[in-house]
């Protein structure tokens, strides 16, 4: 479903990314581990077709996002790290507007509170305006949409930082959710506890490049601190 | 009597008029009663809202007399509008301060979402990223665009110089579609803006600067350039040069009498009566004055239209140009439909004048028939009419202008696709 092919990222000043080779398949939750710097973010910036890569490619369901934006993008879901709403709307207004920009724009008012529901939204949160909620509650809204998208893949930059240890449990079980749906997801994190919790298979980045990949129930959690505190030497 | 509506006369105006039209007997009297014949134009139903050329916008013209130049002078009646408003100009509203609100509503159309940030969600959601932006920009230009054309179309019937007819219609949509052009400019610009990788404060500024260039800087120089090649006459110019005519005419009053003689062997003076002799010298006198300053007064319009046709043309350096070419064309204040109604009534003068001639020669008291038979220009006075060519030309500039936005908001989508 995603797939990289010797894809690298160049700038004037650094490489980002090295010939990175991965293939994500349905069902299948990824989990980018590394230091800061090391290209997770970059990796799914290229997914997203937010930057285009020096060389490579990169492949959603067999589609190229430069040759076929529209289509890739209606195949894809994404969280960012700060899930940032329009404030002045209520949760279930933001879902139906990220929703109409998607080409979603028929869908009544209980289908949405039905999927708000779905991603953990509290119902009594539904009709209040997002400048009151918290980020788990902002990234349930995002949830949500993936849901009603009913997307293929979904993409997330470091989805746990910042949310509380009850907001991440929770966060961890959506992701498992939607794996068993059969959604392929790709997460960059620096959580290290929910990403042997809710990933089936885990990848180091170093300085660009993809060093080790393996199962999730391979490891342990000490194993897997071990690992990726020794890449970030 | 001409009388029209619009037209206020005072009472003791009126007072004079009831007694000329009572008692007069003479051809000669009612010839020289200027000030009581009047050409009127009946204000178009947009010429309300174009305060800032209408102001100097002559809508009847007040039979002089003899006078041919005093005739074509400007006479200053107060615009209903600007007198219930104070100064108060709807083109100049909407060419300058309507761009000024467009620019408000959509210099952060996409910087909004990148500076509080929504950008990565809504670019990751939006089916097409340019797509959205148009939307944007062109659904909040719209709804402004329709609520100001919606309110002028309602102030056509408020305004006393407002009434609704079939040309009025055609005008009002003319005056909207022209009007949705100039603002779908400003929406493209503001498209063209939120395609760069700008904050809201950079795209603000360059939509300023843009205004500025547009609706300040160019109209300015085009301005000082047209007065500079293209002078506007003068009224003063036109009266001092009839006032000349005059003076030479008297010197040379003996050569004028003896070829009028000579044109109207027929004419018997009466000996007796040396009235007879003086009138006949001074219609003589009149008409070779007429003569002369019809040549000028020609040239006097035709500087007029030339000034017309060099504005026509460089209303293709910028869209405001466009804009207030349709805006007179649609209200009827532009200088070639005040040259036609000044041709009009110069026309009208010459055949007003005329008509007593033959009386005069005949030396016959006015009857109730001749009364009547006196030219009215009201019953044959044309309606303004559009011009096409400069219509046209304001439609080109404003396609282009559109057109050019278009294209270097497309090549800047593509080159900041991921931006």
């Amino acid at each position: 479903m995603l797939e990289a092919l010797e894809l690298t990222k160049a700038y004037e000043t650094h490489v980002a990314l090295r010939g990175l080779n991965l293939h994500i398949s349905q069902g299948e939750v990824f989990c980018l581990l590394g230091a800061n710097g090391a290209g997770k973010s970059t990796t799914i910036k290229l997914f997203l077709n937010f930057i285009s890569p020096t060389t490579g490619a990169v492949h959603i369901n067999g589609l190229d996002p430069q040759t076929h934006p529209e289509q890739t993008k209606s195949l894809l879901g994404y969280i960012p790290e700060q899930v940032a709403l329009y404030p002045r709307l209520t949760g279930l207004e933001n879902l139906q507007y990220f929703a109409s920009l998607a080409g979603e724009s028929d869908l009544c008012r209980q289908r949405l509170k039905e999927v708000l529901a779905q991603a953990g939204l509290p119902e009594a949160a539904i009709d209040r305006r997002v400048d009151n909620y918290s980020k788990g509650m902002r990234q349930k809204v995002v949830i949500a949409l993936a849901l009603i998208r009913r997307v293929r893949g979904l993409l997330l930059d470091e989805p746990t930082s910042g949310l509380d240890p009850q907001a991440a449990h929770e966060f961890s079980k959506v992701l498992r959710r939607l794996g068993d749906e059969g959604v392929a997801v790709l997460m960059a994190t620096h959580d290290l506890y929910h990403a042997r919790e809710s990933s089936t298979r885990i990848g180091i980045m170093q300085q660009g490049t993809l060093i080790e990949t393996f199962q999730a129930k391979e490891v342990s959690h000490l194993e897997l601190e071990h690992r990726a505190l020794e890449s970030m030497r | 009597m001409i009388t029209s509506p619009g037209i206020e006369l005072t009472p003791a105006e009126q007072e004079r008029q009831l007694q000329l039209q009572m008692s007069a007997r003479s051809p000669d009297l009612m010839r020289f009663t200027g000030g009581l014949w009047w050409s009127l134009l009946p204000a178009s139903s947009l010429a309300g809202h174009s305060v800032g050329v209408s102001g100097e916008w002559p809508d009847h013209y007040r039979h002089a007399g003899a006078s041919m130049a005093q005739t074509v002078a400007r006479v200053s009646r107060p615009n209903p509008l600007l007198r219930s408003v104070g100064a108060f100009d709807l083109t100049l509203l909407v060419g300058a301060i309507l761009p000024l609100a467009v620019i408000t509503l959509t210099f952060d159309v996409a910087a909004a979402d990148r500076e509080q940030g929504r950008w990565g969600l809504v670019r990751a959601h939006a089916s097409s990223l340019p797509r959205l932006i148009i939307s944007r920009c062109f659904v909040r230009v719209g709804a402004l665009a329709l609520l100001v054309i919606v309110l002028t179309a309602s102030s056509v019937l408020i305004l006393p110089t407002g009434q609704w007819d079939a040309a009025a219609v055609g005008n009002v949509l003319i005056w909207g579609a022209w009007l949705s052009a100039y603002m779908a400019f400003w929406a493209t610009l503001a498209i063209l803006s939120n395609a760069l990788p700008l904050s809201a404060s950079g795209a603000g500024l360059l939509l300023l600067l843009s205004w500025f260039i547009t609706v300040i800087a160019v109209p300015t120089v085009v301005e000082r350039v047209i007065n500079r090649s293209e002078r506007m006459s003068q009224q003063s110019e036109l009266l001092a040069f009839e006032a000349d005519v005059r003076r030479q005419s008297e010197l040379e009053a003996d050569e004028v009498w003896a070829e009028f003689r000579e044109q109207h062997p027929e004419i018997q003076l009466d000996q007796e009566s040396p009235q007879q002799e003086q009138l006949l010298r001074d219609m003589a006198l009149s008409e070779v004055i007429r003569s002369r300053v019809r040549t000028r007064t020609e040239a006097y319009f035709r500087r007029f239209l030339n000034r017309d046709d060099v504005l026509d043309r460089l209303q293709l350096l910028t869209p405001l140009l466009a804009w207030r070419t349709a805006a007179d064309q649609c209200a009827g204040t532009s200088l070639r439909h005040y040259v036609e109604f000044a041709q009009q009534t110069a026309a009208f003068h010459e055949e007003f004048l005329s008509c007593f001639e033959p009386m005069s020669l005949d030396g016959r008291e006015l009857s109730l028939s001749d009364i009547q038979n006196i030219p009215q220009f009201d019953a044959r006075q044309l309606q303004r009419r559009l011009h096409l060519p400069p219509l046209l030309l304001s439609a080109v500039s404003l396609a282009t202008w559109i057109a050019a936005c278009g294209f270097m908001a497309r090549w800047c989508f593509r080159r900041n696709a991921n931006q």
